[in-house]
């Protein structure tokens, strides 16, 4: 599932004000999240073009479930709330916000001049049509709607206040109020049909940028919103963007994609190929930032009902037998490191440092682990047995295994652990394989700015056959009553406590095992300045101006 | 006339057979895959609970049996309804509209660009001496043999990122079809040039040669007045296929170059099993190919005058 479009990053939005804001430590090459003070004045006009590797299928960020549509359309839509590059959360298009009914109604009070790009007004009607447009049957909403968990409805209660009621406390709902997904759109945008909306070429919002021209298998143009005035606080701009137009090239081909940038055809790409970091770093003309991207890690979920991981031996001999150190550094050569724990440390509310350095690769261990559990004979090829049965876990995969997936293999067939990787190039043979539990191992990673990502994975009732993502397994009471206790804390501290305590109990019963931390770079020509990277780890284009050729 | 008019309506009918049969292939073959359907539908990432799931079965007709589905999809592509693709939840025959214009487009200037050269390099070097056919040989054997995405990134390299001379990708510019278009054309020529060249030798080597070198004609205008008729029939024949398979799709190619294209969008719905948009491309080619196949056989006609007598163009 490593290559699968699973790498879901929730785009970034904003600071619950009440909140102390958490300090999150970035990690990655160059670390950081934006460009160095530029000594260069700002100037407005100009163009960017970015090329992006992934190109959305569904534009309706409502509908799909897909990162890129999230990144984007994110200059197309802004968002109640707004998550800074560190995770806090701040206002954007609600001015405020408070609880009521012990967590289980949000009161927006919405910002007066916003104007949607088709000339008319946000309100609190618009927001309702926004949330009413997300839990439609005919959306055939992929994430959007399960973002909102227990959700209820949405009541106007004045023309700039509204109010978003749940049937339980559920306080991650202002982070996943601040991603692309639960984005705001024009409601008259939103009658045009999932057709339209999916299309990209009917979106209509009140972002900085307006949606352009589409040609699908080539390029989005944005031109920009001359009346934009409502930018969250943290930016470091204010008014309409300082570009002119925006334009996002899709350059699938990594070669032709790093070749664009380095013979200046593009001012910045994303996804650069491990092997291309480091020569772009030394490229003088260029500049590189990095950034780890928040929520699950890359991770092996055992599912814990399969015959061979139904035995915590062997959990546990999986978990020690890989040196995942080592394997990072050599196949990554930097971009991505090494994973301790099941939550990014850029998540926000999430990240247990505790976990580093615990549960280290110990190939001896491993083996005492299978030795115990009975898994004691050897056949040909080196693999261990048990009564005449090889030691063989199944691991689907959709596409071909990335070159990391195949260096566990190697690793595991020392410690006598037979990976057996199915591939398959049809995303619905690999989703209906997983929905039946016709497997051992899954790895994969989702990008969220919240620790609630967890729930996806750990919750009891996250039934793969219904697009949840218990891969695992898992029906632990106590697992679920921490999970619904942190989605219902009220202090970050409180949710950070728990998700430790959730991660830690995890790792000891090795039902997960993470393997690396994501990390989501961008090199950009020296022209372009003030490109930052947003929580998830994608560029953002407001503040970005660039100089003259 | 009437024997026109028979003529025409059997060439009709056997195009209706052969979209007929591209259909139920791509249906039947489609069903054959494992997995559930559903699952394609509402993505993999969907998190889209149990009733829902009944309903999308119901609303696309999946719970019915499946020769009730085969007649109802041959009931819709009759009128003309390909349906909505999974994935991109936009009408099929919009999706495909959208992206056949850049395709045709690099499928004409690729066949023409081809064609010429072909015919240039084969009169050039089918003359008396040796040299220039071995050379020219050999390099048609490299170019047949090379990838194409490799002989598209190695382009790129020189004339993109190091010269700087052609844009690396589409964006508006007429010159951005000028590498895609040598990258598929190479090989296509190549090819073309040792069918035709083969046929051009043979043909030197009739009576009819000897006669019209005895009338006094210039050695070029035999070569490519008289003999090149005889060597073409079979390049043609290669020619619309090559050219067909262009339409359907260079998906490598547009990769590459990042075109749009049905190729690309081809490659992403078979990845995400979206049958409504594979059947299109299945039934999108099969109409290709029969349009092709008239055009090359009026062809023949033209170029072969022996194939004019009577009204059925018995070659092919």
């Amino acid at each position: 599932m490593d290559s699968c479009r699973t790498m879901q990053r929730a785009t970034p939005p904003s600071t619950f004000v009440a909140l102390a804001l958490l300090a999150v430590t970035a990690c990655g090459s160059s670390g950081g999240t934006g460009s160095s003070p530029d000594a260069v004045r700002p100037r407005d006009g100009g163009s960017l073009t970015y090329a992006e590797s992934q190109e959305p299928g569904c534009w309706d960020p409502h509908s799909s479930s897909e990162d890129s549509t999230a990144f984007v359309q994110r200059p197309v839509f802004d968002s109640l709330v707004h998550q800074t590059p560190d995770g806090a959360l701040e206002p954007w298009l609600a001015s405020s916000w408070r609880t009521g009914k012990g967590g289980r109604a949000y009161t927006f009070t919405l910002r007066r001049d916003v104007i949607f790009h088709d000339g008319s007004r946000m309100d609190a009607a618009a927001v309702k049509a926004n949330f009413d447009h997300i839990t439609a049957k005919t959306t055939r909403s992929q994430y959007a709607a399960g973002l909102l968990g227990p959700y209820e409805g949405t009541t106007v209660e004045g023309t700039y206040r509204v109010t978003v009621r749940f049937s339980r406390p559920f306080e991650p709902f202002l982070q996943a109020a601040s991603t692309t997904y639960l984005g705001i759109a024009s409601p008259a945008s939103l009658k045009a049909g999932q057709a339209a909306l999916c299309a990209g070429t009917g979106s209509v919002g009140s972002g900085p940028f307006k949606a352009g021209r589409y040609v699908r298998g080539q390029q989005r143009a944005y031109a920009r919103n001359p009346r934009y005035a409502w930018p969250p606080q943290s930016a470091n701009h204010s008014g309409p963007a300082r570009l002119n137009s925006l334009t996002i090239r899709f350059l699938t081909d990594d070669t032709t994609r790093v070749g664009a940038l380095t013979s200046d055809q593009v001012d910045a790409v994303a996804a650069i190929p491990p092997h291309q970091v480091g020569i772009l770093t030394r490229n003088a003309q260029l500049k590189t930032v990095s950034k780890a991207i928040p929520g699950a890690v890359n991770a092996f979920y055992l599912n814990t009902r399969s015959s061979p991981f139904s035995d915590p031996r062997v959990r546990k001999a999986f978990q020690r037998a890989i040196d995942f150190s080592t394997l990072a550094k050599a196949i990554f050569q930097g971009a991505n490191s090494r994973a301790w724990s099941l939550l990014s440390p850029s998540t926000p509310n999430g990240y247990a440092p505790a976990e580093a350095g615990r549960r280290p690769y110990d190939p001896r261990l491993a083996a005492r682990l299978l030795d115990a559990a009975g898994w004691t004979g050897r056949d040909a090829e080196g693999y261990r047995t048990k009564d005449g049965d090889r030691l063989t876990v199944v691991a689907p995969v959709y596409g071909t295994a990335s070159l990391f997936t195949q260096a566990v293999q190697g690793a595991l067939k020392r410690a006598g652990i037979h990976l057996d990787v199915v591939e398959s190039a049809d995303a619905a043979e690999v989703s209906t394989r997983l929905s039946q539990g016709r497997y051992d191992v899954v790895q994969t990673s989702w990008a969220r700015g919240d620790g609630d990502v967890l729930s996806q994975f750990l919750l009891s009732t996250a039934d793969p056959a219904y697009g949840g993502r218990n891969f695992s397994a898992l029906s632990d009471p106590l697992l679920d009553r921490w999970l619904k206790a942190a989605q219902t804390a009220r202090s970050a501290k409180q949710r950070t406590l728990y998700y430790a305590k959730i991660q830690e109990r995890v790792l000891d019963e090795a039902v997960a095992v993470p393997a690396y931390i994501p990390t989501g770079s961008v090199a950009h020509s020296t022209r372009v300045h003030g490109l930052r990277l947003s929580i998830s780890a994608w560029p953002e284009f407001y503040e970005v101006w660039v100089e003259d050729r | 006339m009437a024997a026109a008019v028979r003529l025409v309506a059997r060439r009709v009918a056997a195009a209706v057979l052969v979209l007929w049969g591209a259909a139920s292939c791509a249906f039947f073959i489609l069903q054959l895959v494992p997995g559930d359907p559903v699952n394609a539908i509402v993505g993999s990432d969907a998190m889209v609970g149990a009733e829902q799931r009944d309903a999308i079965r119901r609303q696309y007709g999946l719970d019915q049996p499946l020769f009730d589905q085969y007649v109802g999809y041959l009931r819709h592509v009759v009128h003309g309804e390909l349906g909505d693709s999974y994935q991109l939840q936009q009408p099929v025959s919009a999706v495909l509209s959208h992206q056949l214009p850049p395709t045709a487009e690099l499928t004409f200037w690729t066949a023409l660009s081809a064609i010429l050269g072909a015919v240039l390099v084969t009169i050039l070097t089918s003359g008396r001496s040796q040299r220039p056919r071995r050379i020219s040989t050999v390099v048609e054997l490299v170019i047949i043999s090379t990838p194409s995405f490799w002989l598209g990134i190695m382009l790129l390299t020189v004339f993109s990122f190091r010269l700087g001379w052609l844009p690396v990708s589409d964006s508006g510019d007429g010159r951005s079809l000028i590498l895609p278009v040598v990258t598929l054309a190479l090989p296509m020529a190549a090819l073309l040039t040792q069918v035709m060249r083969e046929g051009l030798l043979t043909a030197m080597e009739e009576p009819f040669v000897l006669s019209a070198r005895a009338r006094g004609l210039a050695e070029h205008t035999v070569r490519s007045r008289h003999a090149l008729r005889h060597a073409a029939l079979p390049a043609l024949t290669l020619a619309g296929w090559f050219t067909g398979t262009l339409l359907g799709g260079a998906v490598v190619v547009e990769n590459v170059f990042a075109r749009p294209g049905i190729g690309r969008i081809t490659l992403q719905a078979v990845r995400d099993r979206d049958l409504p948009v594979v059947q299109g491309v299945v039934l999108l080619s099969a109409v290709v190919f029969v349009v092709i196949s008239a055009v090359v056989e009026t062809l023949y006609v033209a170029v072969d005058p022996r194939l004019r007598r009577g009204t059925g163009v018995r070659a092919a």
